[in-house]
């Protein structure tokens, strides 16, 4: 440990995902609002990140690591989890309030678990019916099929959406989906991507609907209460592990979509 | 220095490589992490 770390004892078992901790110099540091810091820390970015048997990393990105979650399931929650889980938790939606999420990939197929457990009525959509029988598995008490159907009437048909939460990278997709949204509902993005949204200002102002992106960014609040919650609610991700070896066939799974649903590199030494 | 194991790329668009690496040293602020996954 550094001299100046705090807080932390050596042998502590911790997580860190992509987030690193927040600048500490920007205006909205200054301010208190660590969340909206504008120049954050991202690991393997900022600084070296765990392709390797050992990384440092500033002690504000730290989050304790529950003594019940194993390190391959508890990676993926420092990531797709905290963005998904503090999406939802933030979003206003109350227990049993309709909740859509669409796509069902890395983050998708644990914001169809956390919806589940934080009481929603939770809709899980997705293209075809390859992952129909999935969705249910995981929580979903209704599926859409968006390829054989319109989704957004299906939402329609069932009173609209409070939330939707877009987590699969199409914008043509989600852009379709706004109709679905009940008066005041928010269609909520938490994935990457650069191709333009097109919602038109009556989609918005018929139902006064909004559209909102979103970003997990402190570690205590968002990824330990993610790690925490997982426990209690024994939300559990689906990963495929590598050697670290791998590490290049892992990246490709990942960024073809090929993994199911989350690819992770596991340190050969550790048990 | 020990060193330890690491898959690095080494510029834009270069293959994934496995090479050998010194353990880093956590500055004031930081802690060193022994990654399990």
């Amino acid at each position: 440990m550094g001299s100046k770390v705090s807080g932390w004892e050596i042998g502590r078992r911790v997580g860190v995902g992509w987030y690193g901790g927040p600048c500490l110099k920007c205006d909205a540091c200054k301010r208190g609002d660590l969340s909206n810091c504008e120049s954050f820390l991202t690991t393997g970015i900022s600084f070296d990140g765990g392709y390797a048997e050992y990384m440092t990393t500033p002690m504000q990105g730290l989050a304790a690591m529950p003594d019940e979650l194993v390190a391959v399931e508890a990676a993926p929650l420092l990531c797709a989890g905290r963005t998904t889980f503090t999406a939802l938790r933030n979003s206003g939606a109350q227990g049993g309030d309709l909740v859509a999420i669409q796509g069902l990939g890395g983050l998708g197929h644990l914001a169809v678990q956390f919806a589940r457990k934080l009481g929603y009525r939770t809709i899980a959509i997705s293209r075809g019916k390859d992952k129909e029988a999935l969705a249910y598995q995981l929580g979903a008490q209704t599926y859409i099929d968006a390829e054989s159907t319109d989704a957004a009437a299906e939402l329609k048909k069932l009173g609209g959406a409070r939330i939707i939460l877009a987590t699969a990278p199409n914008s043509k997709a989600i852009s379709g989906l706004i109709n679905g949204l009940c008066p005041d509902g928010q269609l909520i993005i938490v994935a990457w991507q650069n191709e333009p949204m097109q919602i038109s200002p009556w989609q918005l102002l018929g139902g006064r609907r909004s559209v909102k992106g979103w970003t997990a960014r402190p570690a205590r609040n968002s990824s330990e209460d993610t790690l925490k919650f997982s426990v209690i609610s024994g939300i559990v991700p689906m990963v495929e592990v590598f050697p670290l070896e791998q590490a290049a066939l892992a990246f490709e799974k990942m960024v073809s979509s090929k993994v199911h649903f989350k690819s992770v590199l596991k340190m050969d030494g550790n048990a | 220095m020990p060193l330890m194991k690491a898959v690095q790329v080494a510029s834009p668009g270069a293959e994934f490589e496995l090479v050998q690496k010194e353990i880093p040293e956590p500055r004031e602020t930081e802690v060193r992490i022994k990654v399990d996954a």
